[in-house]
């Protein structure tokens, strides 16, 4: 290694011989950086699974436009869209179909298992193909059969057996809401922070779950424009129907964009993961610059030294910076490391979508560094107090 | 003779106003290239401070100085570093690496300079640690060596780039009476061959003997310059 270093460096790599001749506090730094590279990445990692978690409903949907109450930046809040939306939507040109979306939430104690949070769709099933993916519109016409219904297969904390069952037999029975249904086929969507899994039924079954939902009240209105159209021009036909203080219009991916920005940076489970990266960050800095200085005044006589021999203040700074990524890089890797197991047991224990991307580990890397160089620098202003005509 | 320090009138004081104190003062001295000289007198007559004016150390403040052929009235902060880049420093204190071995503390005193000098830097390590009697301690960290051997180390770090003046100051306070006299012996050699200049502040009467001239301070003044007689011949011939 001091070789490398050396090679690398072109002088005696002094920064590294001096950090491994203090095992102990080497040791100790490394860990408290590996730590704070471990709590940013977590951090990040459930900011990443959050907007993960937050877009798996939205790739599912094949509408060109979501028409949503003015204060409705998430699929579920906001105030809900008039139904006549519908009938206006359809009003005009180059508009193909327009369709009432429903949504609620049940509790359902799984048999063997705990109590699961279903996010419940209502939909017309004879424009499921319309607006939905193919393993969802898939079981449009049996849907239209009272009582039926369709559920995620990736549901968190359902046993095995109860998701195989379904589709191959009998209806498998579901009680919602006192509402028993029967379970007719699966898709795929995956859970979120705030559900463990999806279920489709149609407006008719999901008023028999939800009675207290005003039919005339969709919480979205989902739009397709026909084939050929301008996308743009219908959209300003379409806006110009209704008052865009009362309805806003936005593509899917507006409203995905307002979703992940309301879930990741403004509601507090996003601000809890933000502030945990943020002090990541701090504990890191703080460790490094706390080692570092203490590294400086430990050997200011030495530096005072070599400083009378004629050595300048590069030199020094260059020195110090050698010791920041080297504990930057020391505490990354084993901290990086520790992130991707925690990753696994966390998908592995709740769906969600943790995954180390690529582009995530390079960030950290370099913020690491960054943040090291900007401690080391900081500690390296201690260097000024090397006075050589003291050393006398 | 080339001379490798020469000063007039100088005066130098700690501290302004009323707190300033006055410690050295009119001091003439001229030092040729290739003597060993000690410095001697009572303790806060201002040893110290001269040699670290001269050291390029502290600023002038008054009255002439040349060093190396170069004038150290208002010279600049990298002037002063290039001439310190010529000089060779042994402290009181050894302030070694602990991190470094022998030989790389030795190294540190060469890392500077460019070229073939720093190439070589193992050999000239090794042949110099050789020279002060620790050829087998060469790869020891200074926690495992004794005061008078770390101090050994210390003086091999500031000969190694071979300086054209070497300032000590009481460099023998940690050496037994063998390796005091090995070091003196060397900065003698040295002055002999390459016309090395050595100033050593020192109480040690051991050194006093072995110098080719003495200068004496009291109270900031130099008050006696004497030489001695073997080396007046040497001067001669
Ligand atoms: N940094 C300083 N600030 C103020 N006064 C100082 C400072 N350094 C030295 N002095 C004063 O200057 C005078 C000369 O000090 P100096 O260190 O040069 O003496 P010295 O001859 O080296 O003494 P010693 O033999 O004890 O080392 C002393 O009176 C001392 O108190
Ligand atoms: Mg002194």
């Amino acid at each position: 290694m001091t070789w490398i270093l050396e090679r690398l460096l072109g002088r005696l790599p002094l920064g590294w011989l001096q950090l491994i001749n203090r095992k102990g506090r080497f040791f100790s730094a490394t860990l408290g950086v590996g730590f704070a590279v471990t709590l940013v990445l977590f951090q990040l990692g459930f900011i990443g699974a959050l907007s993960g978690s937050v877009q798996l409903p939205y790739q599912a949907i094949r509408a060109d436009f979501i028409l949503s109450g003015p204060d409705a930046r998430t699929l579920t809040d906001g105030t809900a869209t008039p139904r006549q939306r519908v009938y206006e939507a359809l009003s005009v040109n180059g508009i193909d179909s327009a369709s009432p979306f429903y949504i609620g939430t049940a509790v359902y104690k799984i048999p063997n298992g705990r109590d699961a949070s279903f996010r419940i769709f209502g939909v017309e099933p004879e424009t499921l193909a319309t607006f939905w993916r193919e393993d969802i519109a898939q079981f449009a016409p049996i849907l239209e059969v009272a009582r039926t219904a369709t559920i995620d297969g990736l549901t968190r904390g359902v046993p095995p057996d109860f998701l195989n069952g379904v589709g191959t037999g009998a209806p498998q029975p579901l009680n919602l809401n006192g509402i028993p249904v029967g379970l007719v086929g699966t898709f795929e969507i995956g859970p979120g922070f705030d559900s463990d899994g999806y279920i489709f039924v149609s407006t008719r079954t999901f008023f028999q779950i939800f009675p207290e939902q005003d039919p005339g009240a969709p919480a979205h209105v989902f739009v397709k424009v026909a084939p050929g159209q301008d996308l743009l021009s219908v959209r300003q036909d379409l806006e110009a129907q209704y008052d865009p203080t009362e309805t806003l219009t936005r593509s899917i991916e507006e409203a995905l964009a307002d979703e992940v920005m309301v879930q990741t940076v403004e509601a507090p489970i996003g601000i809890i993961f933000g502030f945990g990266a943020v002090m990541g960050v701090f504990v890191g800095l703080v460790i490094v610059y706390q080692v570092l200085s203490t590294e400086v005044s430990d050997h200011i006589r030495e530096y005072a030294t070599l400083k009378a021999v004629g050595y300048r203040n590069r030199f020094f700074s260059s020195i110090v910076l050698e010791q920041a990524a080297i504990l930057g890089i020391c505490g990354f890797v084993p901290g990086a490391l520790l992130a991707t197991v925690l990753y696994g047991m966390i998908s592995g224990a709740t769906g969600l979508p943790m995954v180390m991307e690529q582009a995530r580990l390079t960030n950290v890397l370099i913020g690491t560094l960054v943040a090291c160089a900007f401690s080391g620098l900081l500690a390296a202003r201690r260097l000024r107090a090397a006075e050589p005509a003291e050393l006398y | 003779m080339e001379r490798a320090i020469e000063t007039r009138g100088l005066n130098y004081a700690f501290g302004s106003g009323p707190a300033r104190t006055q410690v050295l003062f009119d001091v003439d001295l001229t030092i040729h290239r290739g003597e060993v000289i000690v410095l001697k007198g009572a303790s806060g007559s201002g040893k110290t401070t001269l040699l670290t004016i001269l050291a390029c150390l502290r600023d002038m403040q008054d009255g002439q100085a040349m060093v190396l052929g170069e004038d150290l009235v208002g010279a600049s902060a990298g002037l002063q570093v290039h001439i310190r880049r010529r000089l060779g420093f042994i402290f009181q204190a050894h302030n070694l690496h602990d991190a470094l071995t022998a030989l790389q503390n030795v190294r540190l005193g060469l890392e500077l300079h460019g070229g073939k000098a720093k190439a070589q830097w193992r050999d000239a390590g090794e042949h110099l640690l050789g020279l002060l009697g620790l050829e087998d301690r060469v790869h020891y960290k200074p926690r495992n060596l004794s005061g008078g051997q770390k101090q050994r180390v210390a003086v091999a770090r500031a000969l190694i780039a071979n300086p054209d003046i070497v300032f000590a100051d009481e460099p023998t306070a940690a050496l037994d009476a063998e390796s005091g006299r090995i070091v003196i012996e060397m900065l003698k050699d040295l002055a002999e061959a390459r016309g090395t200049t050595s100033l050593i502040v020192t109480h040690d009467e051991r050194v006093v003997r072995m110098a080719s001239r003495v200068l004496t301070m009291d109270q900031g003044r130099l008050v006696a310059d004497e030489t001695a007689e073997k080396t007046d011949e040497m001067e001669a011939g």
